[in-house]
């Protein structure tokens, strides 16, 4: 009987030993990703929020909890901008690599200025300070941040489709249809075309009139014939349809930006703004972006 | 006379029942288009589609389900309602601030015919009696949410005309039958679809009033 009794209880030690071993890996072993991209923000009123996000292995470990932040500070180049956490939220599960990932936004504000500032970097990182004495880092990509007071327009927007793509990344915007009509009583001759980040260009001698008719399937390359671009106008009380590509310096992923048009009409320059608007809807932590994740800099 | 009403009332809901579809939202969407042709729905098999799934199925078994496939993650594209419409009727140019909030879904979708159920017990809905874990891992996978979606955004919207946001996506669709034995007897039959959401496109639409 008392043999019994230890052989049990050498058991039930063993794998409690193991178990507790166990969890201990798991906690050692955590993983946290997110994955640069274009950050691109407009406002024309004095403040903006925007997301961050990130997966974990571990849902419940202290870097997805609200309360567990203290503060963040958005890094540019020289420039750093505290900014103010408005929720921290769940967003489900995805498997990678057969391991359950679990992704958490960070909704954030970018505090309130009166001037117009604007805020450029090509490799923007964001520190969040923890409660715990922590920081942790998260590279965001390239990041700017415009205030624009938009001025009058008798150019009137008709419609904004985004054409999407998925060259050497998984799904990212790659260009739009544009639509206008001119209200004045001259023509209007569109300058430039700018999403106010420099991680996209867009050439503006390519900018070619289009009555193609959106659908999903629309290809940026087919509507733009670089041998037949004529000038990119439109006419006193007409309407005139407009394809544009978007050139990106190193693969990355788009889904929300402003659009910033200059316009040349009675000799002078003007322009018609629109703020940031998402575009595309998706899950970024994909196999396709995976060459794209970066870890999250944890630091005691 | 009370057994005959009884049975009356199980005919009826078994009749009712029989090839009707418990949907996810995707079904409710204006236009889905596969990439394939000859591709369908579960909500558009035939008595045709079922019986000629039906006959590829094994034969019966002690205790379990026997399935078959007829898309497997076969690509869709769809539009979806109007998301957010502001109108003016006025005279002058309003620039309004309007806010549209995604309401939470699911990015997996289920739908069933015929006596297979839905699991709505969970946050995340998928079949009864244990059919989730008979169908394709990469099927059953993928559970995340696409959650609230707040977009901001300040624009003008000119006299007589209304603005509103459209919303396209891709996704994409498995379905088949399946039958469901205990002790050899078929306890359950139908058909089964999920749907896989995989993203969503905005688009900014302006047009004149009628």
């Amino acid at each position: 009987m008392i043999r019994w009794v230890i052989m049990i209880g050498s058991i039930v030690m063993v794998i409690g030993y193991i178990a507790v071993t166990h969890n201990r890996l798991k906690s050692d072993d955590l993983i946290m990703l997110t994955v640069p991209r274009v950050h691109s923000y407009l406002s024309t009123e004095s403040y903006k929020i925007f997301d961050v996000d990130f997966i974990i292995s571990d849902p419940d470990a202290i870097y997805t909890l609200e309360e567990a932040y203290e503060s963040f500070t958005l890094i540019t180049g020289e420039q750093e901008l505290s900014l103010q956490l408005k929720a921290l939220n769940p967003r489900g599960s995805t498997k990678m690599n057969g391991q359950t990932m679990y992704q958490f936004v960070l909704t954030l504000r970018i505090p309130i200025h009166t001037d117009n500032i604007s805020l450029k970097d090509e490799q923007a990182i964001m520190k969040a300070a923890l409660t715990n004495q922590e920081t942790i880092t998260f590279d965001l990509g390239s990041f700017a941040y415009h205030v624009i007071n938009p001025k009058d327009s008798q150019l009137s927007l008709n419609h904004v489709h985004n054409i999407a793509g998925q060259h050497n990344v998984g799904v990212t915007s790659e260009g739009m249809m544009i639509a206008f009509e001119n209200n004045y009583d001259d023509t209007v001759m569109i300058e430039s075309i700018t999403l106010l980040n420099d991680a996209v260009t867009i050439d503006n001698h390519l900018i070619t009139s289009s009555d193609a008719t959106f659908s999903l399937d629309l290809k940026i390359e087919t509507l733009i014939d670089e041998t037949n671009i004529g000038e990119a106008i439109i006419r006193p009380g007409e309407s005139e349809q407009f394809a544009v590509k978007f050139h990106f310096n190193n693969p990355t992923l788009l889904y929300r930006y402003p659009i910033v048009i200059d316009y040349r009409v009675n000799d002078t320059v003007k322009q018609y703004v629109i703020e940031d608007f998402l575009f595309i809807n998706t899950n970024p932590y994909t196999e396709k972006n995976a060459p794209l994740f970066k870890d999250v800099i944890i630091d005691d | 006379m009370k057994k005959i009403m009884i049975c009356v009332i199980l005919m009826i809901f078994w009749v009712s029942s029989s090839n009707t579809i418990s949907a996810g939202e995707y079904l409710t969407y204006e236009d889905i288009a596969f990439e394939k042709r000859n591709a369908k729905l579960l909500r558009d098999f035939s008595t045709y589609d079922y019986n000629r799934l039906y006959s590829q199925l094994s034969g019966r078994r002690f205790f379990g389900w026997r399935t078959v496939e007829n898309l497997s993650n076969e690509p869709v594209s769809f539009k979806k309602e109007t998301l957010y419409v502001i109108v003016n009727e006025g005279q002058t140019p309003i620039r309004q601030n309007f806010t549209f909030k995604q309401s939470q879904q699911t990015t997996r979708q289920v739908s069933a015919s015929g006596s297979i159920g839905l699991d709505l017990s969970g946050e995340i809905r998928g079949f009864n009696a244990g059919l989730d874990s008979q169908l394709n891992t990469s099927i059953t996978s993928e559970r995340s949410t696409m959650i609230e979606e707040n977009v901001d955004i300040h624009i003008q919207v000119d006299p007589m005309t209304e603005l509103r946001v459209e919303i396209y996506g891709e996704g994409l669709i498995s379905n088949g039958v399946g039958k469901q034995y205990r002790f050899f007897r078929n306890t359950r039959s139908g058909g089964w679809e999920v749907f896989l959401l995989q993203t969503e496109y905005y688009s900014i639409i302006k047009e004149a009033m009628e």
